[in-house]
């Protein structure tokens, strides 16, 4: 799965986004870009800010990618937890997104 | 409903018969008693100034719920400018009205609850957003006042509510019926509630399980069977039944106008019920509501420091030193501290966020600092209000003495000042400065919307201690500085080192790490 993470710039984060996506470069085997080229959308954009005003939250950024997940400091799509399980968290909603997008593949 | 005028409001009042206590009588007619008129008169100008063309920018809106053109008193924050533009309307009536014009306590319990209950009813499937949104239209529909009532009187505060000796002194839920609730207790200091139409009540306080009659948040009219107002008393208030020049601000009066608010016994249908139980969301209604509340004094205060700067200056003039190097300076570090306060507000607005609700919310940490400065830097502007005007605001002859036929004229020629200024116009500017820099407004600045401690526990929970240690021990070299080290390979390179010696660094440094 192609994945394209977007960090807000991190003027005063709550979280240490580097480190959440580290962690996701050491785990998964997906190819993670920073800086996509072209205009195809990626399987997946997480955008990841660093607190909950997620400055970085505009539909340019949405029109990056198919689905998106979106970090705003220790909210994760609305659940507010610490970094730690943030960071479970995030990997759970990746993998239960790829199993959604490999059926979807099959059945096509 | 059309939005209402500041008379349609005055005269919507005369409707409601609450029950309503002042020095020891049950007052007839809010609107008519000489003692609430000012405040009356302040909370009316929230809804005049929407009709005016050129405030209507900010003191107008458009519903999320019917798209209709509403009141921003009645407004549930669509973005961050609706944040923003309701601390400009805060600014705007702290100008127009040198007073609290109180409205905004139930805008802020409008926000609070809006967007706790979705988040009650998204845990528990409940239906306190729904029913709350229908509250809402009708808030709306019918331009309508209510006061946000959260503080208890609190009894013993080192108990929790369970644990006190008088179980009312927190307001709490004694019954449960099949059509509603009987709620019985108290709520202190609660601003503009006498001529408000509605009361919102919210918890003042973290809830344990407990505690959880007491985690408890509904609306009822002002004039509920079972309620009674006892109305607080303020700096120099008898001063209002005299003729108004020794008032100081007798058109709208000082501080909001608070009252002791009893509930002995009242019934709420369940519709206007909003929280009842959730013991685990007391603290983020307290909090949600408190941030927005906070929020606005960054507003509402500057905008009377606005009014006591301007009446500083005009003193000053009217003495003849207004070119002097320490009254500029004065005035100078005056509106410095306004503006720093001003900036926090517009900050924490600019800085808010949506809530899974949709409803924006200011940034908590910065509205904590914004209400933290101003329970200061409001004693400090007042401080050198003083300064600037004089030992006079203490000891100024009254305006009886003023009119008398014999003495009248002495005062006439002893406060006179500069050449232009009547004595008259002096005196009425003295006693604004009185009651502004002296009276009951350096304490609410000081209480309202939560005392210092309040402050520093949210800026305590928002400060993010552990980051900025992380941030010290980069720069002081005991942990790894990734982009330094970037920085210094690309200097190595320049100095002529190969490759390979720059690859046996970093196998080095990894090896170092293991
Ligand atoms: C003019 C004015 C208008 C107001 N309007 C409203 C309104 O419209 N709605 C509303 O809900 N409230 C309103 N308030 C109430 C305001 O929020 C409270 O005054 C404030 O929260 C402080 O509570 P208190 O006055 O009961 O003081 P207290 O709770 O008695 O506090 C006094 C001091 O004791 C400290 N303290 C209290 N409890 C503890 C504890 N357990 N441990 C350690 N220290 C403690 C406090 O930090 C403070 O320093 C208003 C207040 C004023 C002055
Ligand atoms: S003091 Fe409170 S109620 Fe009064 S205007 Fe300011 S924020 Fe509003």
């Amino acid at each position: 799965m192609r994945i394209v993470v977007k960090y807000c710039g991190n003027c005063n984060p709550e979280i240490n986004s580097p480190r959440i996506i580290s962690h996701l470069m050491r785990t998964l085997h997906d190819e993670i870009i920073f800086h996509p080229e072209g205009k195809k959308p990626a399987d997946l954009l997480i955008i990841i800010c660093g607190c909950r005003k997620a400055c970085v939250d505009r539909p340019d950024v949405r029109a990056m990618g198919v689905r998106a997940i979106l970090i705003k400091g220790r909210w994760i799509q609305e659940l507010s937890c610490g970094e730690v399980v943030l960071t479970r968290l995030l990997l759970q909603k990746i993998e239960s997104m790829k199993g959604k997008i490999a059926s979807q593949t099959k059945e096509m | 409903m059309a939005m209402k005028t500041g008379n349609q409001y005055i005269e919507s009042l005369r409707k409601l018969k609450p029950k309503v206590y002042c020095f020891g009588e049950q007052v007839e007619s809010v609107v008519d008693y000489p003692l609430f008129k000012p405040h009356v008169h302040a909370a009316a100008m929230t809804y005049e100034l929407a009709h005016k063309p050129e405030f209507q920018e900010i003191m107008t809106a458009t519903s999320h719920l019917t798209g209709e053109n509403i009141n921003r008193f009645t407004h549930i924050h669509q973005d961050t400018e609706d944040l923003v533009k309701k601390v400009r309307m805060m600014r705007l009536l702290g100008q127009r009205t040198g007073t609290c014009f109180q409205r905004c306590v139930g805008l802020d319990a409008l926000n609070g609850i809006y967007v706790t209950s979705y988040d009650i009813d998204r845990k528990y499937g409940s239906r306190y957003h729904e029913h709350f949104r229908a509250f809402l239209q009708y808030v709306q529909r019918n331009d309508l006042m209510s006061a946000g009532a959260m503080s208890d009187p609190k009894g013993d505060r080192s108990l929790r509510p369970h644990e006190q000796e008088d179980p009312d002194v927190y307001l709490r839920v004694v019954e449960r019926q099949s059509d509603g609730i009987i709620v019985r207790g108290a709520k202190a200091h609660i601003t503009g509630s006498i001529n408000s139409h509605e009361i919102i009540t919210m918890p003042t306080r973290a809830m344990g399980s407990e505690d959880k009659d007491y985690a408890l948040s509904f609306s009822v009219p002002v004039d509920t069977k079972g309620i009674t107002l006892i109305f607080g008393r303020q700096t120099n208030d008898t001063r209002r039944l005299e003729s108004g020049l020794d008032a100081g601000n007798p058109k709208y009066g000082i501080v909001g106008g608070e009252a002791l608010i009893i509930f002995d016994d009242v019934f709420v249908p369940w519709e206007r019920v909003f929280m009842c139980g959730e013991h685990e969301f007391a603290l983020e209604l307290v909090e949600t509501f408190a941030g927005y509340h906070r929020s606005n004094y960054g507003g509402c205060k500057v905008g009377l420091a606005d009014v006591v700067i301007g009446a500083s200056a005009w003193i000053a003039e009217s003495n003849g030193i207004e070119k002097a190097y320490n009254i500029r300076n004065t005035l100078t570090e005056m509106v410095s501290m306004a503006e720093t306060c001003w900036s926090c507000a517009l900050a924490c607005s600019y800085e808010g966020y949506q809530t899974p609700s949709g409803a924006y919310i200011i940034n908590p940490l910065l509205a904590n600092v914004e209400k933290l400065n101003i329970t200061r830097f409001t004693y400090e502007w007042m401080r050198l209000a003083q300064d600037i005007a004089g030992g006079i605001i203490i000891t100024l002859p009254s305006e009886r003495d003023y009119e008398h036929p014999e003495i009248g004229k002495f005062i006439d020629k002893y406060i006179r000042g500069r050449k232009g200024f009547s004595t008259r116009d002096r005196i009425r500017m003295y006693r604004l400065i009185e009651n502004m820099a002296v009276g009951a407004g350096l304490p609410e600045a000081m209480q309202g919307a939560g005392s210092p401690t309040a402050m520093k526990i949210m800026i305590g929970r928002g400060a993010n201690i552990e980051r900025k240690k992380e941030l010290a021990k980069v720069i002081a070299g005991i942990e790894e500085d990734p982009y330094f080290e970037e920085i210094t390979q690309v200097d190595a390179k320049s100095k002529g080192k190969s490759e390979a010696e720059l690859k046996g660094k970093k196998k080095a440094k990894a090896k170092r790490k293991k």
